[in-house]
């Protein structure tokens, strides 16, 4: 038995009547990275917000640490670091003392402030106002800025956005030292299946506010089904033999394709074409890459 | 819980201009005065011969409530936008502290800045009068404590409306025009009826029972922090 | 003078909406109640002259520079927020012409609030019954000499908006700089020369009971409101150009 860190029941929340979250039923395990996929608008950020407690569900259930969400928030959240959309920070206050203030809330030793800025990098830039850092800087503050209680579940929206490739690479690298370095169960949202794809264990796949796909990314991976391409002298006679036989496939640009099979099918179906007569110059096999799976499943596609 | 919200409040405030608003309003109301007896003072002074604190206590209390109210307002204004101008709120909130010692944390910032500005006022009213020549007569301290600190008393339920409007709100067009319009109106309040809370600081000083309208404005302002603060604790956060 | 126009409709369209069309109303349907009520004790009728002077004397003491202020911040506010100012002088425009729509604007909007004020002394005047015909020429300059003397201090307040990323510090200073006409509506001396003050010594009708600066002619305080605004709008205009967006 895993323990899971947050399960959410039938989630739901309305705005105006217009449903940007329904039925969202979130389950992630402690110790792992979830990657929270979606395009943008997908109500990615809206879950987020209902799982700190910023905004309330409509309907639904929120468990946290196996207590419920409502009713325990102070004692959850003390455990719960977050980083919302855009960063958060007090522009005139300099980086050390947009730390300090979150820490008197928290009531962290100070030491946590330079230790929290060395593990993001910050060291050094921690006296200059926030105001004139870059986006990356600002990124990794908030980053810090969430770490500072030392939480054992560490929520992420969309991390990356707007960073630069190496930014990404050492936020991205950042993240995957968590769970095995400290235990930290991270929930990171994306609207990049790369970027999920290169960090996450299980994965999520919101659309229109529904869950679509919930599994690990090996699952996924092998979800991504391929077909199978044939090049042969009479594409025609041999889609009506390939149709007799059950296999189904069509024609596209004079090539047969067909959907994916067992190797014992694959090897049966070539035997008889030769055997037919027909003169066969490729057989390609075309895996769909994940992104075009993705792409699938948010497009509305069924699984 | 509180405490801890308050000392974070404090911190984030520092370089806003916050403390120099707070600052400005009682010594400008005192350098206005130093300009008024320094341009007419033989006339003053003449006017005023009987009572000479009286006398300037008196021509330093008609504009003490309409500043308090903008003075409430603009500082109202600017500690909620610490928070709205970066949308720092989501990140203040999600962590594990209630809403409702968030809120009272802000509204003990505002209450404790006005004081401040309060015992400026007064200290001012002093060292004026010293230096206008008038340390012959002895120094009325509890009226001079009075100007600003009746007036406070009384403004409670605006600055406290102010608050909850200036914390709702992103665009603070609304809460500063709804400051800047009861400000504006407050002096004309009395000509109309004394159940108008907006007239309660200038009663507090004038009227016969000024104790009356400082106690009302006390409790009046209790009634509008309680639907402010649930409001806050319930609303969502974008 | 076609780009002008055009950055106007642009302008008119970013601030319409309901706070601004409130913020118009604002300061007429306050002088209403003061108008209805004040002097009710008497039993006689009151003089278009005293209902006027009563009903101007919040509006042009306390409201005008206010609200100069307010419709200056306000224009400013969104090319502040979320980088207006570098979208807008990207486009193919003068600076000199989006300063003037900007000024013209706020110009307009006072226009705007000084027209509705005429509207509300008239429908009191009539409800209460007011003594003789409508004296047309002293309302009509009033009304003129009000909106014009608010001019500088619009000037002066786009200027400190345009330069400030704040909201709430042009205000404050303005507010802080209004107060004072209380007192200094009284001196003849300083009164003049002193822009918050100046919308209310234009405004208010020059009747028998003259007192304190009320006590000037009208040609002087208009020489000097208008040296003022060629100031105000010239230093204005020049920060404009040379600020660094």
């Amino acid at each position: 038995m895993k323990d899971t860190v947050i399960e959410t029941k039938n989630l739901l929340k309305e705005y105006r009547g217009r449903a940007a979250v329904k039925n969202l039923n979130l389950n992630i395990t402690k110790g792992e990275i979830y990657g929270f996929l979606g395009p943008n608008g997908a109500g990615k950020t809206t879950t987020i917000r209902m799982l700190l407690g910023l905004i309330k569900p409509t309907s639904g259930s929120i468990e946290i640490f196996g207590k419920e969400l409502r009713a325990n928030r102070m004692q959850i959240l003390r455990k719960v670091g977050s980083l919302v959309e855009s960063p958060s920070y007090y522009g005139h206050l300099s980086a050390w003392d947009n730390l300090e203030a979150i820490r008197r809330i928290l009531g962290v030793p100070k030491v946590r402030i330079a230790e929290v800025l060395e593990i993001v990098s910050l060291t050094g830039e921690e006296t200059r106002p926030v105001k004139g850092f870059s986006l990356g800087m600002k990124q990794r503050l908030g980053i810090a800025a969430a770490l500072l209680g030392s939480p054992e579940l560490l929520i992420l929206d969309e991390p990356t956005n707007g960073l630069d490739p190496s930014g990404i690479q050492e936020i991205r690298s950042l993240i995957k030292r968590l769970p095995g370095e400290q235990g930290i169960t991270v929930l990171v949202s994306s609207h990049l299946l790369s970027e999920i794809e290169q960090m996450a264990g299980t994965v999520g796949i919101i659309r229109e506010g529904q869950m679509v796909y919930q599994d690990t990314i090996a699952h996924l991976q092998q979800q991504a089904a391929g077909h199978l391409r044939l090049a042969l002298s009479e594409p025609e006679t041999a889609l009506m033999t390939a149709v007799r036989r059950g296999c189904g496939g069509e024609l596209q640009e004079g090539r047969l394709v067909l959907p994916r099979m067992s190797d014992a099918r694959v090897s049966l179906l070539v035997k008889e074409l030769v055997e037919e007569g027909h003169a066969i110059y490729r057989v390609e096999e075309h895996r769909q890459s994940l992104e075009e799976f993705f792409l699938q499943v948010v497009g509305g596609g069924e699984l | 819980m509180m405490w801890r919200a308050l000392s974070a409040d404090w911190l984030k405030i520092r370089g806003k201009g916050i403390w120099f608003l707070a600052f400005l309003g009682p010594l400008g109301l005192i350098a206005m005065q130093g300009l008024n007896f320094g341009l007419r003072y033989d006339y003053l002074r003449g006017q005023y011969r009987e009572d000479l604190w009286g006398g300037l206590l008196s021509e330093v209390v008609p504009f003490v409530p309409i500043a308090l109210y903008l003075g409430g307002t603009l500082i109202c204004s600017l500690i909620a936008n610490v928070e709205h101008q970066t949308s720092a709120w989501k990140q203040l909130l999600a962590l594990p502290v209630s809403r409702t010692a968030v809120f009272m944390a802000k509204l003990l910032l505002c209450l404790l800045l006005l004081i401040v500005s309060c015992l400026l006022l007064s200290a001012g009213t002093v060292v004026l009068g010293l230096l206008l020549g008038f340390g012959a007569q002895p120094i009325p301290l509890a009226d001079v404590l009075r100007i600003g600190f009746a007036a406070y008393a009384a403004a409670m339920p605006v600055i406290a409306l102010q608050l909850w409007l200036s914390l709702s709100s992103r665009n603070q067009t609304l809460p500063v025009s709804v400051g800047l319009t009861l400000s504006l109106v407050s002096p004309f309040g009395v000509y109309f009826t004394e159940w108008m809370p907006l007239s309660w600081p200038v009663l507090a000083w004038s009227d016969p029972r000024p104790w009356l309208f400082s106690g009302a404005g006390l409790l009046l302002g209790l009634l509008v922090i309680l639907p402010g603060a649930i409001h806050f604790a319930r609303k969502d956060v974008d | 003078m076609r780009t002008f126009l055009r950055i106007m409709s642009a302008e008119c369209m970013k601030i319409a909406g309901f706070r601004t069309w409130l913020l118009i109303l604002l300061s007429p349907l306050i002088s209403l109640p003061i108008g209805a009520l004040s002097d009710m004790q008497e039993d006689r009728v009151i003089t278009w002259q005293v209902l006027l002077s009563t009903m101007s004397a919040v509006h042009a003491l306390l409201f005008l520079p206010v609200l100069s202020g307010l419709f200056a911040a306000l224009i400013c506010r969104n090319e502040h927020s979320d980088g207006g100012w570098k979208q807008l002088l990207a486009l193919p425009v003068t600076r000199t012409s989006v300063y003037f729509a900007k000024y013209a604007l706020i110009v307009a909007l006072l226009g705007a609030v000084q027209l509705l004020f005429l509207a509300g002394v008239l429908g009191v005047g009539w409800y209460r019954g007011t003594e003789g015909g409508v004296p047309w020429g002293l309302l009509l300059n009033s009304l003129f000499g009000g909106w014009f003397a608010c001019q500088p201090l619009a000037a002066l307040q786009l200027a400190i908006s345009q330069g400030w990323s704040s909201f709430g510090a042009p205000l404050a200073l303005n507010v802080c700089f209004t107060i004072p006409n209380i007192l200094i509506a009284n001196s003849s001396t300083y009164g003049p020369y002193y822009p918050w003050v100046q919308p209310v010594l234009a405004m208010s009708p020059f009747g028998e009971e003259r007192f304190g600066a009320f006590n000037l002619p009208l040609e002087s305080l208009m020489i000097v409101v208008s040296g003022s605004l060629l100031l105000f709008l010239g230093a204005g205009l020049i920060a404009f150009w040379r600020k660094a967006v």
